[in-house]
C-alpha cells in the first residue's frame, strides 16, 4: 500500500519536475532579455500635428538680413552651424561657424552640442549650400524635440561676400514659398497678347485655364488630365 | 514581427517553423491526455478540468511571454494582426461549437490527435467537420449579414476599455489561479468517473 | 498544497506584476501613437538616423523635366498632390493634381490617400522647402513612395514660362529641350508662337487652337485638331 503511494508520488513529482524545469528556463531567458536591453538613443519627440502646425511658423526661418544684423552686432546667442561637408567648409564659412556635416549628425554625440546650446539659451542657425540642404537636418532636429534651431532661407553663396551691412540692407524677400509670378494671370495675359497678334481663324471662346480636378481621390488621378476636349 | 523574425529568422523558415510547431502542439495535446473524449468533456460534467487548466495556462504563458518580448524589443506587438471582433456572431458560433463539443466529445484540434492515435470516433468527427463546413459555405448567403454585423474591428480588451494591458494581464492571471483552485475543489466533490 | 504548485501558481502573477511596474521604454512618441499603451523597447519604424540617411541623398526629388514627361504622358502611376491652400489651387495648378492643403494633411481621410502602394505621390508646392518638410513628416509617419518636386512650381514655371532660348552655338539637344519645354507650356495654356511646324502651310494651325484644345475642362468644336498626348512630343499639327 505504501509502495503504491510512493510510486504515485514519484510519478506526480516527475511530472511537476518537467514543468518547473520549463518555467525556470523561461525565467532565465527573461533575465537574459533584461540584460541585453539597449535603450534607443535617438527618437522623435514631437507629435505629428504639432509639426504640421509648425510648418507655417515663420520663427524657424531666418532671413539673410536678420542673420547679417546678428553678425554685425556680434550676437552671442546665435551660433552658426554649417551642415556642408568639411571640404566645402574649408573653402569658406561664416564666422565662428561649427561644421557638423549633415551625414554625421548622429555620430560622435553631435546632438549633445545642440543640447548644450539649449542650456545656454542659444540658437543654432543651420545653413548649407542651399536652403533645402539646411532644411534636412533642421527638420530632423526639430522633430527630435530640439527646437532652438533655425535655418537660413538662402544658401552660403548669398552670404559669401561677408559684407554684412550690405546684406542687411538688401530688401529682396527670400521666401521660397511665395510664387514667382501669379501663374494664372501670366497665362491669361500671354493668351490675350497672343490673340491680339494672331488673327484667329475661329471664334472659340476664351479658353479656361486647366480646371483643377476637385473630387478625384485615388480612383483616377492623372487620367483626369484631358479626357474631354476632343 | 520585429527583429527576431525578419532579422534573425528569415521569412523563408515560415513553413518549417509551422511544421515544427504543429508537431510540438500535437505532442503537448497528447501528453495532456486530450485524445480521450472522456477527459475532454470532463469540463462539462465537472469531474476533470484538464481542458480549462491547459488552455488557461497556455493563454497566460503566451500573452505574458509576448508582452515581455515586446518590452525587450524582440517582437513588434503593434504589427500583430488579430481577427476582427464581431460580437454577436462570435457568441452564436461559440454556442454551436460548445454543443458540438459536448455531443461529439472532441474539438477540431483534438479530433486530429484522436485520429493520430487511431480512434474511429476521431475519423467520424472529422467527417462531421467537413460536412459542417460544406453546409456552412452553401448556406452562407442566408446569414451573411449577420456574419458581418457588430464588427468592432481588431481591438483588444485593454484597448477597448482603455486600461493598461499589463494590469489586465495581472487580473487575468489572478482569475486563472482562482479558477484553478475552485475547479480543484469542485473536482473533489464530484463523483469520479472511470475513463 | 504542494510547494511546487504554489510556486508555479505565483510565477504568472509575479511576472505580470513585474511587467506592469517596469519603466516605460517606448521613448519615441511615435511608438506610443502606434502601439497604444504598450511599453515596447524598440520602435521598429522610421527612426531619426534612418530618416537622415534617406534624406541626405536626393532620390526623393523629381526634376521639373521629369514631371513634365509624366504630365504629358499622363502616366497613371503618379499622383500629383498640391500642398498649397485652396485659393491658390483654384487659380492655377498642374493638370491632374489634387489639392490637400499642407495643414490638413494629417486628417484621417487625407492620410488614407497615401496608403495605396500603386501610386507614386509627387508633393508639389510653390517652392521646394515646404514640400520637403511635408515629405519628412509623412515619411516619419511611415508613408513610402513619396517624391518632391525640386524647385516647386516656381522653378517649373521658370522653365516653361520662359525657357531660355538656346544660342546658335548650342548643341541640338538644347534645341530639343527648348522645343519640349515650349510644348509643355502650350499644354499648360501658354501660347506657343515658336511652334515648330515642319514646313507646308497646309499644316499650319492657328496657335490659339493648340492652346485651347489642350485644356482639360473645355469642349472645343469638333474641327479642331486633337493634340496627341503622347509622351514628350507635345502638340504637332496634323
Amino acid at each position: 500500500m505504501s509502495d503504491n503511494k510512493t510510486v504515485n508520488h514519484m510519478i506526480e513529482l516527475t511530472k511537476t519536475n518537467r514543468i518547473t524545469f520549463g518555467v525556470i528556463i523561461v525565467l532565465v531567458i527573461l533575465l537574459l532579455g533584461f540584460l541585453f536591453l539597449k535603450p534607443v538613443k535617438y527618437a522623435f519627440n514631437t507629435t505629428l500635428d504639432k509639426e504640421i502646425a509648425d510648418l507655417k511658423v515663420a520663427d524657424y526661418q531666418i532671413s539673410p538680413q536678420a542673420l547679417a544684423q546678428a553678425l554685425l552686432k556680434k550676437d552671442a546667442s546665435m551660433v552658426c552651424v554649417d551642415v556642408r561637408s568639411p571640404f566645402e567648409f574649408a573653402k569658406g564659412h561664416l564666422p565662428e561657424a561649427q561644421n557638423i556635416y549633415k551625414v554625421n549628425l548622429f555620430t560622435d554625440d553631435q546632438i549633445e552640442f545642440f543640447k548644450d546650446l539649449k542650456k545656454g539659451n542659444k540658437t543654432a542657425v543651420l545653413y548649407g549650400g542651399s536652403a533645402s540642404e539646411a532644411n534636412v537636418p533642421f527638420m530632423i532636429l526639430k522633430q527630435m524635440g530640439i527646437d532652438n534651431v533655425k535655418y537660413l532661407t538662402v544658401g552660403y553663396e548669398v552670404m559669401k561676400s561677408g559684407n554684412w551691412t550690405e546684406i542687411a540692407a538688401n530688401t529682396t524677400q527670400y521666401n521660397d514659398e511665395t510664387p514667382v509670378v501669379d501663374f494664372a494671370k501670366f497665362i491669361s495675359d500671354a493668351q490675350v497678347q497672343n490673340q491680339h497678334t494672331v488673327t484667329a481663324t475661329d471664334n472659340a471662346p476664351k479658353p479656361e485655364i486647366s480646371k483643377p480636378k476637385t473630387v478625384v481621390k485615388p480612383a483616377t488621378p492623372a487620367a483626369g488630365g484631358g479626357d474631354e476636349g476632343c | 514581427m520585429g527583429p527576431l523574425i525578419p532579422d534573425i529568422i528569415s521569412p523563408e523558415w515560415n513553413n518549417i517553423i509551422a511544421i515544427v510547431l504543429g508537431i510540438a502542439f500535437g505532442y503537448v495535446l497528447e501528453s495532456a491526455g486530450f485524445s480521450s473524449s472522456r477527459k475532454l468533456v470532463g469540463v462539462f460534467y465537472g469531474y476533470d478540468f484538464a481542458v480549462l487548466r491547459v488552455f488557461f495556462t497556455a493563454a497566460i504563458t503566451a500573452s505574458i511571454g509576448l508582452l515581455f518580448m515586446d518590452y525587450f524589443g524582440w517582437v513588434n506587438m503593434a504589427a500583430l494582426d488579430g481577427l476582427p471582433a464581431r460580437v454577436y456572431p462570435i457568441i452564436v458560433g461559440g454556442i454551436i461549437m460548445g454543443l458540438g463539443f459536448v455531443t461529439g466529445g472532441f474539438c477540431p484540434g483534438t479530433c486530429i490527435t484522436a485520429i493520430g492515435i487511431g480512434k474511429l470516433d476521431g475519423y467520424v468527427f472529422f467527417g462531421g467537420i467537413i460536412l459542417g463546413v460544406f453546409v456552412f459555405s452553401e448556406m452562407f448567403p442566408l446569414f451573411e449579414n449577420f456574419y458581418n454585423s457588430s464588427n468592432l474591428g481588431d481591438v483588444s480588451v485593454p484597448q477597448k476599455f482603455d486600461i493598461s494591458p499589463y494590469w489586465f494581464m495581472v487580473g487575468v492571471s489572478v482569475i486563472a489561479i482562482i479558477a484553478f483552485y475552485v475547479t480543484l475543489q469542485i473536482r473533489k466533490r464530484i463523483k469520479k468517473v472511470e475513463y | 498544497m504542494k510547494k511546487r504548485y504554489i510556486f508555479l501558481a505565483l510565477v504568472p502573477i509575479v511576472l505580470s506584476v513585474l511587467l506592469a511596474l517596469l519603466p516605460d521604454k517606448s521613448n519615441s512618441i511615435d511608438a506610443k501613437r502606434i502601439a497604444k499603451n504598450l511599453k515596447s523597447a524598440k520602435y521598429t519604424g522610421v527612426s531619426p538616423d534612418k530618416l537622415l540617411l534617406e534624406a541626405v541623398n536626393d532620390d526623393r526629388f523629381i526634376q521639373p523635366d521629369e514631371l513634365a514627361t509624366v504630365i504629358m504622358g499622363q502616366d497613371p502611376s503618379y499622383m500629383l498632390i498640391d500642398l498649397r491652400d485652396a485659393g491658390q489651387f483654384g487659380k492655377f495648378t498642374l493638370p491632374g493634381a489634387i489639392n490637400i492643403p499642407s495643414d490638413q494633411i494629417m486628417t484621417e481621410e487625407n492620410r488614407a490617400t497615401f496608403e495605396s502602394d500603386a501610386y507614386k505621390y509627387v508633393l508639389i508646392s510653390n517652392g521646394t522647402i515646404l514640400s520637403d518638410q511635408v515629405w519628412m513628416i509623412l515619411r516619419r509617419a511611415g508613408y513610402d513612395n513619396l517624391k518632391v518636386l525640386n524647385g516647386g512650381l516656381n522653378q517649373f514655371y521658370q522653365l516653361y514660362l520662359n525657357p531660355p532660348k538656346p544660342g546658335d552655338l548650342d548643341p541640338s539637344e538644347a534645341f530639343d529641350n527648348y522645343r519640349f519645354r515650349k510644348a509643355v507650356g502650350a499644354h499648360l495654356g501658354l501660347p506657343n508662337p515658336d511652334e515648330f511646324i515642319p514646313g507646308g502651310s497646309a499644316a499650319v494651325v492657328a496657335p490659339s487652337v493648340t492652346t485651347e484644345t489642350a485644356k482639360s475642362a473645355t469642349k472645343t468644336p469638333a474641327k479642331k485638331v486633337v493634340p496627341v498626348k503622347a509622351a514628350g512630343g507635345g502638340d504637332e499639327g496634323c
